[in-house]
């Protein structure tokens, strides 16, 4: 069994029968949404996905498994997304989920300068894995409840700069920038693809691994 | 003396089929009873007979099985009605009354007294004496075995869930109450510049976010409901400071709302978080982890050639079972499915029934994940099988059946193997925070040339009388790891004490725990580092919170407020200790009655180690002749693979033969038809043959012809000559002169 695999952590290459090439190009890759409590990854994830949006969405357990996938720029992309639980002691089973992501979405609620802290410490931690090829975005979410906003657009925008992220407020209850963001990332995608394998991180996996070379959640 | 109450629920499901509604009114909705949970409306409403939304792509089959649904819990209502019929009167009279319990149900006039029968019989198995001992034997402890994994009726559901998990023995009358009224007079000594809200706010405001996030729309989770919900999660966190409010506990509690009164609610969720769930839901999860590796291990021995499969495509289970455990599978399968786990679970007293049901759930979808070779796709399926599985019954028997061995004994031995990696893994990650911590921090001191420590020290120094151990920031973390270890050393005996007297009294033995640390260890979070006291485990501090400290926090002023902060907690937890001190001081009062005297006490450690050893003993034999199965096992497979790989060959050498064959078929076709052209060019050249022949006659008629015309023409010049001749001369040189002319002639006429 060979191990089908792009060079970049996240991307996978289809098995065989490799059906691909009647597309112009077939891409999957695996993402993950972080962030606080109540900002919104369920329902941004649900509304890309689905095109759905509940005033009350339930509060996700553990993590979520979701597929979308869309034509970007004449290539058929499958978006994977992990959609993860946002209290703060879920935070240790998050490293199974986005280690081996292709890209994260860290999440906060314009209306709560609490979730803006945790979005950055999800940054740092993700920083502190070293994988340089991951792309990262920041979604500042309740872009609809202007009225209450704490955080500005532009506080969002320079920390992201700052960080090399990509930054969008967005909105899951009105569509607002959701399906952009997606988009934006998957055009991001292919460029941060390393020209050698990547040189994340591959041994601080648990016991639980079956083989030390197995490290992505989405392959 | 008959037991009306149940009599009545009993009777009530079985006149009207669609009577699930009764069940839930029975508890504590009896008044507030919703429309909705009437099976016909709920159905207009695509909610199921619980009041729970059914997705819309499966009600199709969920309106399928829930006539099967109905017919189960008529057949069952009347088998628990049998039994309870049967044993009633007899475990009445060997009833003993325990007090205490009967206050949990007397205020809403329940059915309790007629279910001692049950109640007996999960004593008989808590206590753990049984199999053919005579002491505390209970017959009937088999048959309510067997009810429970037939599934408990609706009608009796919330009573025996109470029963099960001992709600009613932890029954402590006005505790609840109290944790609720400690809402009006939290102490606030610094009353100053605290900006955030204290401790148990942060609990307060993350159980305000899940409310409405908890099966939103459920009829029962009104506002009423809601504010029942709020409650009892607010109590368990004051209760319980280690735990607080975790996520999912929010969906236990409100599936335990739908079926008993708040109170009995708070006591059943406080023995299933703290006894069968003890060390999953506090702040680092560890036990969750844990038994993530176990199933991980249990997968590979149990279902090796779907474990083989995932590992193929890349795929760990864990990334799913984390969630089916953590929510005991709410949300995960469909509701019947969900009730009948959490009866079989809840009845055993311990969580060995998430890795039955999760193993059975993977079996019953084993074959369509096996056809499945994209990592995506295997994915997509694990996520979405257990919202298909409507067959409630096939999935709780072959879990209980098919994976019987699979007991908490096992499980506990596989999770003493597997802690220490995940408590490894852990010390790692947050020393690796550390260090890249200390990084980034002495790059920044670099930049600014400023110390924090220098600032914070005299400051910390001041407030030392009252949290006594800390210490700048530098070697804050080193002494708390000290300092913990030893807590450690003052604790083991204490814990080892009353392991030897009751293991199962959880309750006390963190009480006491925590009532001895908490006055020498008042750190920033320090009911959540005590886990590990709790847990005896050779790590030190494994601060979660600290990995999401801010790394950047030079305002001296922040510092200030954070130590009140931290004071604030600490003489809140030191109330807390108190009060815990109190309840400490009553379970020792009873505890010394049960302790006569100390040799008596050496008696039962000395019989506890005996046990213990043949309790190991047995484990091991078990192990044992668990290796010679899966050894035998091994063998069968390799047996197998044998014979399958002869078959292969036989079929291949077969395959060969008959492309030989083909091969063979196919030269003898050329080769007839080689033949068959040359016959026809045999034919072809046989006519020429003949047609060159009678050319061949023709020619020499032709020229035989010729030369008989030359004859003639010869003799008649011969003739001519003879007569000229004659005519000319005499007879003699005539002669000699005509043969000359002759010849001479043939000769001309030859070269013509």
């Amino acid at each position: 069994m060979c191990r089908l695999r792009d060079h970049a952590q996240g991307f996978r290459r289809r098995p065989f029968p490799d059906l691909s090439f009647f597309i112009s190009s077939f891409r999957s890759f695996c993402q993950v949404l972080l962030g606080d409590m109540g900002a919104g990854k369920s329902s941004l994830a649900l509304r890309f996905v689905k095109g759905q949006f509940f005033d009350y969405q339930e509060s996700t357990i553990g993590a979520a498994f979701l597929t979308q996938t869309l034509a970007v720029n004449e290539t058929t992309v499958k978006f994977e997304i992990w959609d993860t639980a946002g209290q703060e002691r879920y935070h240790s089973l998050a490293p199974m989920y986005y280690r081996g992501a292709a890209a994260a979405i860290i999440v906060y609620d314009i209306t709560n300068a609490d979730s803006f802290g945790r979005a950055k410490k999800w940054v740092q931690e993700l920083q502190r894995q070293g994988n340089p090829n991951l792309v990262m975005a920041l979604a500042g979410n309740k872009a609809d409840l202007a009225s209450k906003k704490k955080i500005e657009a532009e506080e969002g925008q320079a920390y992201a700069e700052e960080n090399g992220l990509f930054f969008m407020e967005t909105s899951a209850k009105t569509a607002q920038n959701v399906n952009e963001l997606f988009y934006e990332i998957a055009r991001k995608l292919p460029k941060a693809q390393p020209a050698q394998a990547a040189g994340m991180t591959l041994t601080d996996r648990s016991a639980s691994r079956l083989t030390p070379a197995k490290t992505t959640c989405c392959t | 003396m008959r037991p009306t109450g149940v009599q009545e629920a009993l009777s009530q499901v079985k006149a009207d089929a669609k009577g699930f509604g009764n069940g839930v009114a029975n508890g504590v909705h009896r008044e507030s009873r919703h429309p909705l949970i009437d099976g016909v409306v709920s159905l207009e409403e695509k909610r199921d007979m619980y009041g729970f939304t059914v997705r819309p792509q499966h009600l199709e089959k969920y309106l399928e099985h829930d006539k099967i649904y109905k017919e189960e819990e008529v057949h069952r209502s009347n088998r628990w009605e049998q039994f309870l019929e049967t044993y009633t009167s007899t475990s009445d009279s060997r009833s003993n009354g325990r007090g205490g319990g009967e206050t949990a149900i007397e205020g809403r006039g329940s059915c309790w007294g007629s279910l001692r029968a049950v109640e007996q019989a999960v004593l008989h198995k808590h206590s753990g004496v049984g199999n053919g001992d005579a002491i505390g034997m209970c017959p009937w402890a088999e048959e309510v075995k067997k009810l429970v994994w037939e599934g408990v009726p609706v009608s009796l559901r919330g009573e025996l869930w109470q029963i099960f998990t001992g709600a009613k023995v932890r029954w402590k009358d006005g505790f609840y109450q109290e944790r609720l009224a400690r809402d009006a007079n939290v102490v606030k000594p610094f009353a100053g510049p605290v900006e955030k809200p204290p401790r148990l706010e942060k609990w307060a405001s993350q159980i305000e976010k899940d409310l409405p996030r908890t099966f939103p729309g459920h009829p029962i989770l009104g506002e009423d409901g809601m504010g029942s919900l709020r409650r009892m999660l607010t109590a368990y966190a004051r209760h319980n400071p280690i735990v607080g409010y975790c996520q999912a506990m929010n969906f236990l509690g409100a599936l335990l709302l739908l079926f008993m009164p708040e109170e009995n609610a708070f006591w059943t969720l406080t023995s299933i978080v703290d006894v069968y769930f003890e060390g999953y839901y506090t702040e680092k999860m560890t036990e969750a982890q844990v038994d993530q590796l176990v199933f991980t291990q249990l997968m590979r021995e149990r279902l090796p050639k779907l474990a083989k499969h995932l590992e193929t495509v890349d795929v760990e289970i864990s990334w799913f079972t984390g969630s089916w455990f953590l929510s005991i599978f709410v949300n995960v399968l469909p509701w019947e499915c969900v009730l009948r786990v959490w009866d079989v679970l809840l009845y055993e007293g311990n969580r060995s029934m998430l890795f039955r049901t999760a193993l059975a759930l993977l079996e019953i979808h084993a074959a369509p994940l096996l056809q499945l070779h994209d990592n995506g796709d295997v994915l997509s399926m694990l996520q979405s099988m257990g919202e298909t599985t409507f067959d409630s019954s096939q999935l709780v028997l072959s879990a209980c059946l098919g994976f019987q061995e699979i007991d908490e004994g096992r499980l506990q031995k596989l999770r003493t193997r597997h802690r220490p990696t995940v408590i490894a893994e852990m010390h790692k990650r947050s020393l690796d925070v550390r260090q890249w911590r200390t990084i980034n921090a002495s790059s920044k001191q670099a930049i600014n040339g400023t110390t924090n420590g220098s600032v914070v020290a005299p400051l910390r120094i001041t407030q030392g009388e009252e949290t006594n151990t800390l210490k700048p920031q530098s070697n804050d973390q080193r002494r708390l790891i000290n300092l913990e270890d030893e807590d450690r050393s003052t604790l083991e005996p204490h814990l080892n004490g009353l392991k030897g007297l009751d293991i199962a009294e959880f309750e006390e033995r963190h009480t006491l725990n925590y009532q001895l640390s908490a006055p020498k260890f008042f750190s920033y979070e320090p009911l959540v580092s005590n886990e590990n006291h709790f847990k005896n485990e050779p790590y030190g501090r494994i601060d979660e919170t600290d990995e999401f400290e801010d790394t950047e926090s030079s305002d001296q002023e922040e510092e200030i407020s954070r130590l009140r902060k931290e004071l604030e907690h600490a003489l809140q937890a030191r109330e807390e200790a108190e009060c815990r001190a109190e309840g400490l001081k009553h379970a020792l009062a009873e505890m010394d009655q049960n302790r006569h005297s100390p040799v008596e006490m050496e008696k039962l450690k000395a019989q506890n180690a005996q046990l213990k050893q043949s309790l190991a003993d047995k484990h091991e034999q078990e192990s044992a002749t668990v290796e010679v199965l899966v050894r035998l096992e091994q063998e069968n497979r390799k047996a197998d693979d044998a014979r399958r790989r002869a078959v292969e060959k036989a079929e291949e050498n077969c395959e060969t033969s008959a492309r030989a064959l083909r091969r063979a078929a196919d030269e003898l076709e050329v080769m007839k038809k080689r033949a068959l052209a040359a016959e026809i060019m045999l034919e072809a050249m046989e006519k020429r043959a003949v047609m060159a022949e009678s050319m061949l006659k023709a020619v020499e008629q032709q020229a035989a012809d010729e030369l008989r015309a030359m004859e003639k023409r010869a003799v008649m010049a011969e003739s001519m000559l003879e007569a000229t001749l004659n005519f000319q001369s005499g007879s003699g040189p005539r002669t000699k002169r005509g043969v000359e002319p002759k010849s001479g002639a043939l000769a001309s006429m030859d070269s013509c």
